[in-house]
């Protein structure tokens, strides 16, 4: 169910890695358990994250949730269009609704990150 | 992704060791493809498809919610009317069999204990709270019986619903032994509905025209399915308690446990038009002196709606601030569906309580301009209606495919 070729965060974050570069987002999961998305604040370009803090919030209707870096970096390039339209979210979680692009500083950390089989696996414990 | 303010359903986030009650119908939410939450110590269905698509469908349609969770009191006997008169903040001596009051319930200090609707039986007063104090308000009516008065909890052998929207009142009318003309607002027959034996109440929680629906629990599930698909149309959707929530607060509907509490007085909420403190049988009530001295004192806060024009919404707890002095708190926020941006309501000073004030609303991470406006923010009949649904919806459950 959960995009092969992608890298996961026990948070519902997921991470594309494109060189030194990490395209970030949050997962079909939390989407779908956040509902409706109304509301998302990205930080600026030239922001650090690091691997585990939290970045932005992202309202849904329903709550106000916190989204965590899966890994650490320098942000590039912020999704101005999930800004606009926060239910890109929502509909496209891992093409559209991408939120920041990060210069990794720690590739390392990507060895953290588990495996969409794993992401899979770790989302049927929850369920159960 | 962790909550980090939490607010259709503050419990979730808690612990809590205590398993929650289900509904009778639990099972039929759960195939319906409800996600649930606890509330009140209920296991309760948040929304079947999206809270912003059954927000429309009750605005456009109608959709039908299990509000079982809600505490029904029956008080009997000679005595009934008095021991009444002597809890809630209105005179209801005048009500008559098969009309209905909104009212409040107060603490001797004058502060909200609960608020409620009193039905006016053949055989008793019908009062019907809110889940999360309903055990308090039973215990503090049974030590304030009068005379002969029982009170009977009806909350286990009964279902409750509410199919709201402009569809409604047809919709159950067209499967009931009665016509929509018998039902004026805030009165209630009993009808067959579908071949159960069923109460047909005109209240509601939305802001729109509708009905509330009692019956024996083991009615329910058939009376549940036959209302559902009543239109015969497939319009009607089954709802959940995050439309409720964001369907009442765009009507400035009060919620108790978040915009009414044992610490708000009536005028607070500006509910005073619900007080009377002379009554034409004379009964005094509990919390009429303090109500005199809150009175003659003035309030020190009221409630005010807020709109704010960028997407940022207002939540409980949120400080509500001017020119740089906290005047004031949130005590209910949301997306309005059918605005198009945030509304709330919260208490301020009465000073800063006037209709256009701009004011700054103060969470943890981000300060949100925003200003006093009128309540309620949705009128039915008045507000234009956004098109809707503009994505998504075909894709989602509802009536129609539903999987019984």
């Amino acid at each position: 169910m959960n995009p092969k070729n992608l890298k996961y965060h026990k948070e519902h974050d997921w991470a594309r890695i494109e060189g030194d570069v990490a395209v970030l987002g949050v997962t079909d999961y939390a989407q779908e358990a956040l509902g409706d998305i109304v509301y998302i604040e990205l930080p600026e370009v030239g922001t650090e994250v690091s691997a585990g803090s939290t970045y932005a919030e992202i309202e849904s209707v329903k709550a106000v949730s916190d989204v965590y870096a899966p890994l650490s970096g320098t942000i590039v390039e912020t999704n101005e269009e999930v800004v606009d339209a926060p239910e890109l979210i929502n509909e496209s979680p891992y093409e559209d609704g991408w939120l920041i692009k990060v210069k990794l500083s720690d590739p390392a950390e990507l060895d953290e990150l588990m495996s969409a089989e794993e992401y899979d696996q770790a989302l049927a414990e929850l369920d159960e | 992704m962790t909550p980090a303010g939490d607010r259709t359903e503050r419990r979730q986030v808690e612990p809590d060791d205590s398993t929650p009650r289900r509904l009778p119908l639990d099972v039929e939410h759960e195939q319906l493809g409800a996600k649930f939450s606890p509330f009140a110590g209920w296991r309760m269905p948040v929304m079947y498809s999206s809270i912003i698509e059954e927000h429309f469908r009750v605005r456009t349609h109608a959709g039908l919610f299990d509000v079982s969770h809600m505490g029904r009191f029956l008080i009997r006997g000679h005595d009934a009317l008095r021991t009444v008169q002597r809890l809630v903040a209105t005179d209801i001596s005048g009500l008559r069999s098969g009309e209905a009051r909104y009212t409040v319930l107060l603490t001797p200090w004058g502060g909200i204990r609960d608020d409620l609707i009193v039905y006016r039986r053949d055989d008793g007063l019908l009062l019907i709270v809110n889940a999360g104090p309903a055990e308090g308000d039973r215990t503090w009516i049974e030590d304030h019986l009068v005379g002969d008065a029982t009170l009977d909890d009806l909350t286990d052998i009964t279902c409750l619903f509410a199919l709201q929207g402009p569809d409604a009142l047809e919709a159950i009318t067209s499967i009931a032994s009665c016509d929509p003309s018998g039902i004026a607002p805030f009165t209630f027959v009993n009808a067959s509905v579908a071949g159960v034996e069923a109460t047909i109440m005109r209240t509601g929680y939305t802001g729109e025209d509708g009905v509330e629906l009692m019956m024996q629990h083991t009615d329910a599930l058939r009376l549940w399915r036959e209302t559902l698909i009543a239109d015969r149309r497939g319009d009607i959707a089954p709802c959940g308690l995050g439309a409720r929530d964001t369907l009442r607060l765009e009507a400035a509907l009060l919620l108790y446990g978040r915009d009414l509490d044992q610490s708000t007085v009536p005028y607070e909420a500006r509910l005073g038009w619900l007080t009377h403190l002379e009554r034409a049988d004379g009964s005094d009530f509990e919390g009429r002196e303090a109500l005199l001295e809150a009175q003659a004192r003035g309030p020190s806060r009221l409630l005010v709606g807020l709109a704010t024009d960028v997407r940022a919404i207002p939540r409980t707890g949120d400080t509500i601030v001017v020119e740089g002095e906290v005047v004031g708190e949130v005590t209910s926020g949301s997306l309005s569906p059918v605005l198009g941006h945030p509304i709330a309501l919260g208490y301020v000073k009465p000073e800063m309580s006037d209709v256009g004030r701009t004011v700054t609303v103060v969470s943890k991470s981000k300060a949100i301009p925003a200003r006093v406006v009128d309540r309620p923010f949705y009128r039915r009949g008045v507000t234009p209606m956004p098109k809707w649904p503009h994505r998504g919806a075909s894709t989602r459950p509802s009536a129609k495919d539903d999987p019984r």
